[in-house]
């Protein structure tokens, strides 16, 4: 994968293990959630900029139509999920405790994302799928589990 | 500690270096909230999930025109 895309992946992924982490703050969970969806987002979009870049520059071989298509095929889906996620901390009162359907999506967003690096023939590093492992289940101690 | 500040410098100094955000928003995210709760920052949490949903909803939309996909009859 070029090395520029990679760290473009590997952003969105730290990010969205803050996120998870995030969720876990026990004063402002809601609000440091808000400030990581929007870290998260942000870096999707320059994930989503920089491979627009790519495919259009015909300088990358593995930048074909095909993938190209394949690649923002599941970036849509990947918005719907961080949409998703958007609706259900709107939803969310203050002072509640996580919602649980808010770690669903987020690992459904993790799935996506490997997906999408596979795309290009890629893999993120071992540490990174680690680390996301760590928080998910840190973050699944504090809600209960999911069901 | 020092595992946990090292994704965030990460994440910050590459969002920075692609213009993606600025050291003064950055600031601005960490400055004067550890001291309020949920509740206090309500308004403003809810104010910027509804910017990001914006967000969400443009960038989904050229995902789609991209990937060739038909347009989405629940928008």
């Amino acid at each position: 994968v070029n090395r520029k895309i990679l760290t473009s992946f590997l952003i969105v992924f730290v990010s969205l293990g803050l996120l998870t982490g995030a969720t876990c703050h026990k004063n402002q969970p809601r609000h440091q959630t808000t400030g990581n969806l929007t870290a998260v987002t942000l870096s999707l979009q320059a994930l989503q900029a920089g491979e627009k870049t790519l495919y259009d520059a015909h300088t990358v071989p593995q930048f074909t139509e095909a993938a190209h298509k394949t690649f923002n095929a599941k970036l849509f889906q990947i918005w719907t999920a961080m949409d998703d996620a958007v609706v259900v901390v709107q939803a969310w009162t203050p002072g509640q405790p996580v919602p649980k359907q808010l770690t669903v999506l987020l690992e459904k967003v993790r799935v996506l994302l490997n997906d999408s690096v596979a795309v290009f023939g890629g893999k993120l590093p071992d540490q990174v799928n680690a680390v996301w492992s760590s928080v998910t289940a840190v973050l699944m101690f504090f809600v209960g589990g999911l069901s | 500690m020092i595992a946990a500040i090292i994704p965030w410098a990460t994440v910050v100094a590459e969002l920075i270096r692609l213009g993606v955000t600025t050291y003064e928003q950055v600031s601005a995210l960490f400055k004067g909230q550890h001291d309020q709760t949920d509740v206090q920052t309500a308004a403003e949490d809810n104010a910027q999930l509804l910017l990001l949903r914006g967000l969400i909803a443009d960038n989904r939309e050229k995902a789609r025109i991209e990937a060739g996909l038909p347009p989405d009859p629940t928008p």
